[in-house]
């Protein structure tokens, strides 16, 4: 797989809000590349920047307060951050497409699903209203809606939040994209339909070869279907790994913890445990390495040295001084 | 379907009680000011003022008349003769004043709304320009300006200064151009506010990012997807909106002598013209009740999760 083209390489990206009182620093240089019919998965808490990144992919982030300070987003050879609107609106939902996290709210209450199925299908494949109604009802037949014809007439309102979440689904791939990113796709959804709605994402990208960008903070949803893994904190990208490599044995003290937060089977303690202190304010970021203040195993040169992300073997890569030197020491 | 034949029936049966409550509290009110339709300056003979009453059934006792002039309304809508003025019937006003204040009224309404959105939308889309901060100052002028200053202004500028209007009279386009903008510009000012504020709410809608995501262009994404939405705040002023363009008319009429309605209501209230006044009230109770009824009905054509009820 890693040895094609990547479809997405996205470089040093860097993206900044203005506060009132600062300029937030929300994606802080992240790297990372898609490659044809992968699902990379974006970890990390609320605010560590993983939705941000992806807005800023689609070229979303509302301006101003927003800014893209620097970096690129490579696809097809082109710089995404440099495309003028129309030709940005060429490439969303055409080629890349995105799923978000509530589709409570997702959806225009005041518009029929057929119609917002098909005026996408319409404008992008340039299909008749005959035929893109046609295509619609397969795509919500493809997506596990029974009734998909009539159900095309029937407002958001009137589906359950799981079948929403499923027109979303079929509304992302409608135009066949190479690239779809899913913004928390079933973090607003019961953990049965999550299932669900992780297994019809999975099976449809083996059909279709379609990449994924999984954007969460569930590990058990990256354990599902992701192939490979970025955990994001604090703006920045602080370990890298194939997905197996990473629940095996992961290398940076915040990956560790998340994994260590996860309720288990094995255990039977009362309270989970949690990584102690809040994300940092990123308009007021520690000296050194953002995560020191919360880290266990944090010494003295974390304080002053801001750890970049360096390959450990092969195969990951983790921004901390530690699991660098513990690396060399093996 | 059979949702709205309910609903409308509903509507019927309250719009009847709604007008019976007027018609009462209108014929206490009505008699329990001082004086009379025929105490003038000068005070009629006895012999005469007592013919006059009989002739209006005046002479009656009030539950008498209560009684006999609701019966007439119900059974033949007949709202009797006019006190005030002689030979005529009430109907007969209203049947010659109700054309002209409704034409006049559409004319500022639909003034009103087309300016009003317009004007709300390019300030929400183009927000914290110089666009935006004129037309929304324009706004606060024009919300803050009774429409009898703006007439006057109007009246000065485009009669006399400028002279492409006629100063009044009722007929051509020409002649309803100045009342009209004068009666709809507080109104549009307002829908200009509401509109922006309603598009700046859409705005910030997931369904729009989604919409920006899906590829859609700019002015799909806003005209589709934002602006029925806005729309929505706007429709529901429409009712009061309606009220305001009917009050405002009846000073404007009088400005641009014009023979609407509005005239004869304010004469009809000064000289205690029992039947005429009477008349009108019910009238503009009918009109403001199917106004709001009609808003209701387009609220739920744009919002399917409007249930009428």
């Amino acid at each position: 797989m890693s040895e094609s083209q990547p479809l997405l390489k996205v470089d040093n990206l860097q993206v900044s809000f203005k506060t009132d009182d600062a300029q937030v620093r929300a994606v802080r240089g992240v790297s990372f590349d898609v490659y044809p019919g992968e699902t990379v998965g974006l970890v990390g808490e609320s605010g560590s920047g993983k939705s941000v990144t992806n807005l800023a992919l689609m070229g979303l982030v509302p301006k101003p307060p927003g800014r893209i300070d620097g970096g690129t987003v490579l696809y097809q050879g082109k710089d995404l951050l440099t495309l003028s609107d129309q030709q940005m609106q060429s490439i969303r939902g055409r080629r890349i497409a995105m799923i978000f996290q509530d589709p409570m709210t997702a959806l225009n209450p005041l518009m029929t699903v057929g119609q917002q199925l098909t005026e996408m299908t319409r404008l992008h494949l340039g299909l008749s209203r005959k035929e893109a109604n046609r295509q619609a009802a397969e795509m919500l037949d493809l997506v596990g809606i029974s009734g998909a014809e009539k159900r095309l007439r029937d407002y958001p309102h009137q589906f359950s939040g799981g079948m929403r979440q499923r027109v979303m689904i079929a509304m992302a791939l409608s135009c066949e994209p190479d690239l779809l990113i899913a913004d928390e796709p079933t973090t607003a959804l019961d953990v049965t339909i999550q299932a669900q709605i992780l297994d019809l994402l999975r099976d449809l990208q083996q059909r279709r070869g379609t990449s994924i960008i999984m954007i969460t903070h569930d590990l058990g949803v990256v354990a599902e279907i992701c192939h490979r893994v970025l955990v994001m904190y604090a703006g920045r990208v602080v370990e890298k790994a194939d997905a197996d490599a990473l629940f095996a044995d992961p290398k940076h003290p915040y990956t560790q913890g998340l994994l260590r937060s996860l309720p288990r089977f094995d255990q039977t303690a009362e309270t989970l445990e949690a990584i102690p202190g809040q994300p940092p304010d990123l308009g007021h970021l520690p000296d050194g390495c953002s995560f020191r203040p919360r880290c266990p195993v944090a010494i003295d040169a974390c304080k002053t040295q801001d750890p970049a992300l360096v390959n450990l073997d092969g195969r990951r890569k983790a921004a901390c001084l530690v699991a660098q030197q513990e690396a060399v020491d093996v | 379907m059979r949702n709205l034949i309910g609903y409308l029936l509903k509507r019927a049966a309250w719009m009847i009680l709604t007008l019976w409550a007027v018609y009462t509290v209108s014929f206490i009110l009505m008699r329990s000011v001082p004086g009379n339709p025929f105490s003038g300056e000068r005070s009629l003979p006895p012999a005469i003022e007592r013919q006059l009453k009989a002739r209006y059934n005046l002479d009656a006792p009030p539950l008498q008349q209560y009684w006999d002039y609701l019966v007439g309304i119900v059974t033949r809508f007949d709202l009797g003769w006019c006190m005030g003025l002689e030979d005529y019937s009430v109907n007969q006003v209203l049947a010659e004043g109700f054309p002209v204040s409704a034409t006049l009224a559409i004319f500022a309404l639909v003034f009103a709304i087309l300016l009003g959105v317009t004007a709300g939308v390019i300030s929400a889309v183009y927000r914290r320009t110089k666009a935006d901060v004129i037309l929304m100052f324009a706004a606060v002028l024009g919300i803050a300006i009774p429409n009898f200053v703006l007439a006057s202004l109007a009246i000065l500028l485009f009669v006399f200064m400028i002279q492409i209007f006629p100063a009044g009279g009722w007929g051509t386009l020409k002649q309803i151009a100045l009342p009209a903008f004068c009666l709809g510009l507080p109104v549009a000012a307002y829908i200009a506010r509401l509109s922006r504020t309603g598009m700046l709410e859409m705005l910030t809608k997931d369904h729009v990012r989604t919409a920006i995501a899906k590829g859609l262009p700019h002015r799909t994404v806003i005209l589709r997807h934002v602006l029925p939405g806005a729309l929505l705040p706007v429709v529901s002023y429409l009712g009061p909106a309606v009220a305001r363009v009917l009050t405002g008319s009846l000073v404007l009429e009088k400005i641009f002598a014009l023979p609407g309605m509005g005239s004869h209501f304010i004469n009809a209230a000064t000289q205690r013209d029992y039947t005429l006044a009477m008349g009108m009230v019910l009238t503009y109770t009918v009109i403001l009740f199917v106004m709001n009824t009609l808003v209701d009905l387009a609220y739920a054509i744009i919002d399917p999760r409007v249930k009428l009820q």
